[in-house]
């Protein structure tokens, strides 16, 4: 039983991640229909210039915010310099840009930093809390992982519903060519899209890194986790984004606990095609699926 | 005129297919030019090179001393023309509000567009009722009453209309037509009027323009076209 | 048909003369970009020609592995032509629950569903077939040949078999379904393609090019180990397909030879092999190859130069003329 509530506090808080990485796939896949295989490399870069600035005295706080930031200017030079000139042709070339850039940055790192895993900060304390005497497995690092996430979605709410650039961007992912001959400046609007969903991995990127520690690689299995809880929400919402995460963290941990961690990525698969088979285009999507 | 819309040689290709071929002719500013011709004709084409989704060849088409070709689309809207699309382009994942918000978004003046929004909702009650619907539940009049009034959010000198009769029944499309009509005495808009039923469309214009395979083969006063029987045979159906 | 086959024969005849005239160390070489050659060309005929995209199929290649090195583990008698068969025919069958798969998914999720396999594979591999150190293969040449030329010259008919296979169903009825459904697959269903089964077919081919290469590799690995089948083999045969010339025969042989001589070209161009900069370059050239492959040249080297041949033989047309 204590193992039971272990595994799904740790799943909850591994799917929080999960969720962050799912939300920028979906912002990406919402505006320009591109899946972005490069997400989690890009998330690692930033939490390697956040590692650097640590390294030259800067504080947690100071390189936790500019790892955000260098992930809105990676997102948005992405999109601008690589993905922009692919965005009208087959959905296939974007895919495999994004492909390069992973093996790209991937590398880059690798040379720039080495492949040696490195230790990264949590800014709150590693220790489990204690409940009814006994330690369990979620640490208040853990407890801001949760917080944190809960405000991104929050905030990406907010943004989408309430505000007028939300609406633009909404619109630019619905129906673009409407959208420009109401004047909204579409170009612009899947930049942003680009800007904020790489900031969303930059923020799970930091998460991820105090726990399995740095190196160019480390994102790789987050990158196909996030994947499976955006696929698992459906690819259209944030909402799904969320859930999705929270399911694959969940049933992720469990799987790692009672079958062993080298059944971890099995065990996402299996959600995967479980998942697909039921509805093949993910649990709260509105698309049709395709009728073969 | 500085009111005017003139086009001059506006010519536009899809690959080898010549689409627009030399289209040249003014709409002045407190009128209805309808556009009239066979599907295929090059209609939709002209209204989609006027504002920048397709690209001119060759020519100008010039409003406030803008050519406007060479223009995006996001630009041209803000230089005062407004472009009702084929088919509506209501956007069905927002809000009948939210698609009007969306018509004023590049506006600086918050005041001023919302000000906008409330007559167009003065305009449109049956949209009044269902702002803070989805677009799923209007019926097609309704739809091309939000797709005007959207446009009208921007605060257009020109608004170019393509097919606004389209699946309405006739009831509906004279009311539009009227609606229409009622805009440009208000507020001295020049109107550009696509339209497959050149009857209804006829019935409201003060210029006539007909199209056959991307030029322009007969233009004038929209009565004379009207009444000559022969050339509404010929070209128009009727 | 005939044509291919000549073609082939005088390739055949060109490699052989290749192999006895290098060292064995360059014939172990070329007997990777060989089982590469194959493995990317299925993989290109999947992607250039139905437009899917696998990005697991270093997982069916472990697969092939997997199922030629049991396969000989337990009939150690067994001819090698059989268990490479095998190890095709089983890699098939797994191609064939994958396009069931395809079938039923868009793009997207496909990718999501082939990259966890990726992920999931050496995982798998390692847990239910003796860990990490695999399943051992052997191969005894016959007579006094050198293993390593005895190698390459399987690999290489290998090869050449399944480029003169795959070059004839070019001209068949296969490559126009494959083609219509790429295209447009409501307007290839309404024409009478059943579209489900035309990408079914494509899976299964292109995973029985996976299997006999992934045969192949356990051979030249001496086993079957979950090491040599991490993600990035997935995204190397990716990477050799786009570089080399997505779709396109010739353009496999090119991308299998760019994915194993770049990291060796790059390596003698910087001379500090302990760098961290040395380690990393050929990924990033291939990253950035990538990247300028599909922004600038998208049908890759043979496409590049398919068109300066062209140019080429316009400028002799013309000093002809002259």
């Amino acid at each position: 039983m204590r193992l039971f509530v272990d595994y799904t506090l740790s799943g909850v808080s591994a799917g929080m991640v999960y969720a962050a990485v799912a939300l920028g796939l979906v912002l990406i896949w919402r505006s320009t229909q591109i899946l972005n295989f490069a997400q989690g490399a890009m998330a690692m870069l930033t939490t390697y210039v956040a590692s650097t600035l640590l390294e030259h005295s800067f504080g947690y706080w100071a390189a936790f915010a500019l790892a955000l930031v260098a992930g809105l200017v990676l997102g948005a030079a992405t999109e601008r310099v690589l993905i922009r000139p692919v965005e009208g042709r087959s959905a296939i070339d974007a895919v495999i840009v994004a492909i390069g850039l992973l093996i790209f940055l991937e590398a880059l790192a690798g040379a720039i930093w080495g492949s040696n895993p490195r230790a990264f900060p949590a800014p709150f304390k590693l220790v489990g809390y204690v409940i009814g005497g006994q330690p369990v497995e979620f640490t208040p690092f853990d407890l801001f992982i949760v917080l944190a996430v809960l405000l991104l979605m929050g905030l990406m709410l907010v943004l989408f519903r309430f505000t007028g650039v939300g609406l633009r961007m909404r619109a630019s992912a619905f129906a673009p060519e409407v959208a420009r001959l109401l004047g909204v400046r579409v170009n612009r609007m899947l930049t942003l899209g680009w800007a904020l969903a790489a900031m969303a991995g930059a923020l799970a990127g930091v998460f991820v890194a105090p726990k399995v520690f740095l190196s160019p690689t480390y994102m790789d299995s987050i990158l196909i986790y996030g994947f499976t809880a955006a696929i698992v929400g459906g690819l259209e919402s944030p909402v799904g984004s969320l859930v999705g995460g929270l399911g694959t963290g969940l049933i992720l941990s469990y799987v790692g606990g009672y079958l062993g961690s080298s059944f971890q990525a099995t065990g996402a698969l299996v959600l995967l095609v479980v998942v697909l088979m039921v509805r093949p285009t993910g649990l709260f999507s509105r698309v049709q699926p395709r009728r073969v | 005129m500085t009111g005017a819309l003139v086009l001059e040689g506006l010519s536009a290709s899809y690959g080898p297919v010549r689409a627009l071929d030399e289209v040249s002719f003014v709409v002045a500013e407190g009128s209805i030019t309808a556009v009239l011709g066979a599907n295929g004709a090059g209609k939709t084409t002209l209204l989609r090179t006027i504002t920048g989704l397709v690209r001119a060849t060759r020519g100008s088409a010039v409003y406030g001393g803008v050519d406007l070709v060479g223009q995006a689309p996001e630009e041209v809207v803000r230089l005062g023309v407004a472009h009702v699309p084929e088919g509506r382009g209501v956007i069905q994942e927002l809000t009948v509000d939210e698609n009007l918000r969306l018509g004023g978004s590049f506006r600086r003046d918050r005041q001023g567009t919302r000000a906008t929004i409330d007559e167009v909702y003065a305009m449109f009650p049956a949209l009044a009722e269902r702002r803070r619907r989805s677009t799923n539940t209007l019926s097609g009049g309704e739809r091309q009453m939000l797709a005007i009034g959207r446009a009208l959010v921007a605060k257009p000198s020109v608004l170019l209309l393509d097919e606004p009769s389209l699946g309405l029944a006739p009831r509906v499309t004279t009311r539009i037509m009227a609606l229409l009509r009622e805009l440009v005495a208000d507020k001295r808009l020049a109107v550009l009027l696509v339209e497959q039923n050149a009857r209804s469309a006829l019935s409201i214009a003060d210029q006539a323009v007909v199209l056959g395979l991307g030029r322009v083969v007969l233009a004038g006063a929209a009565a004379e076209v009207a009444a000559d029987e022969s050339l509404r045979h010929h070209y128009l159906g009727y | 048909m005939l044509r291919h086959l000549s073609f082939a024969l005088m390739a055949g005849i060109g490699c052989y003369a290749l192999s006895v005239s290098v060292s064995d160390f360059a014939n172990s070489q070329i007997a990777t970009v060989a089982l590469f050659t194959i493995a990317i060309a299925g993989l290109s005929m999947l992607t250039g020609g139905t437009g899917q995209l696998s990005l697991g199929h270093g997982a069916l290649m472990a697969v092939g592995a997997y199922s030629y090195a049991e396969l000989e583990l337990h009939n150690p008698k067994v001819p090698l032509v059989v268990g490479l068969a095998v190890a095709a025919g089983a890699t098939a069958l797994a191609g064939c629950v994958l396009g069931v798969a395809a079938a039923r998914l868009r793009g997207p999720y496909l990718a999501g569903v082939t990259l966890a396999l990726g992920l999931a594979t050496p995982q798998l591999a390692d847990h239910y077939f003796n860990s990490d150190q695999g399943v051992p293969v052997n191969l005894t040449p016959p007579g006094s040949v050198q293993p390593d030329h005895w190698f390459a010259w399987i690999t290489m008919l290998c090869a050449l078999l399944t480029l003169v296979l795959l070059a004839n169903l070019r001209k068949s009825r296969f490559h126009r379904s494959f083609t219509a459904v790429r295209d447009d697959e409501i307007a290839a269903s309404l024409a009478g393609i059943s579209v489900a089964r035309t990408q079914i077919v494509a899976f299964v081919l292109s995973a029985a090019c996976a299997g006999l290469a992934g045969g192949l590799l356990a051979i030249a690995d001496l086993g079957a180990t979950p090491g040599l089948f991490p993600l990035t083999l997935s995204i190397q045969l990716i990477a050799g397909m786009v570089i080399g010339g997505m779709g396109s025969l010739v353009g496999a042989v090119w991308g299998a030879a760019l994915i194993v001589y770049i990291p060796i070209w790059l390596d003698d161009i910087v001379n500090s092999p302990s760098s961290t900069l040395a380690a990393n370059l050929p990924q990033i050239v291939f990253g950035l190859l990538i990247i300028g492959v599909v922004l600038v040249a998208p049908s890759g080297l043979q496409g590049a130069l398919r068109r300066g041949m062209a140019v080429i033989n316009r400028r002799i047309g013309r000093s002809g003329a002259a």
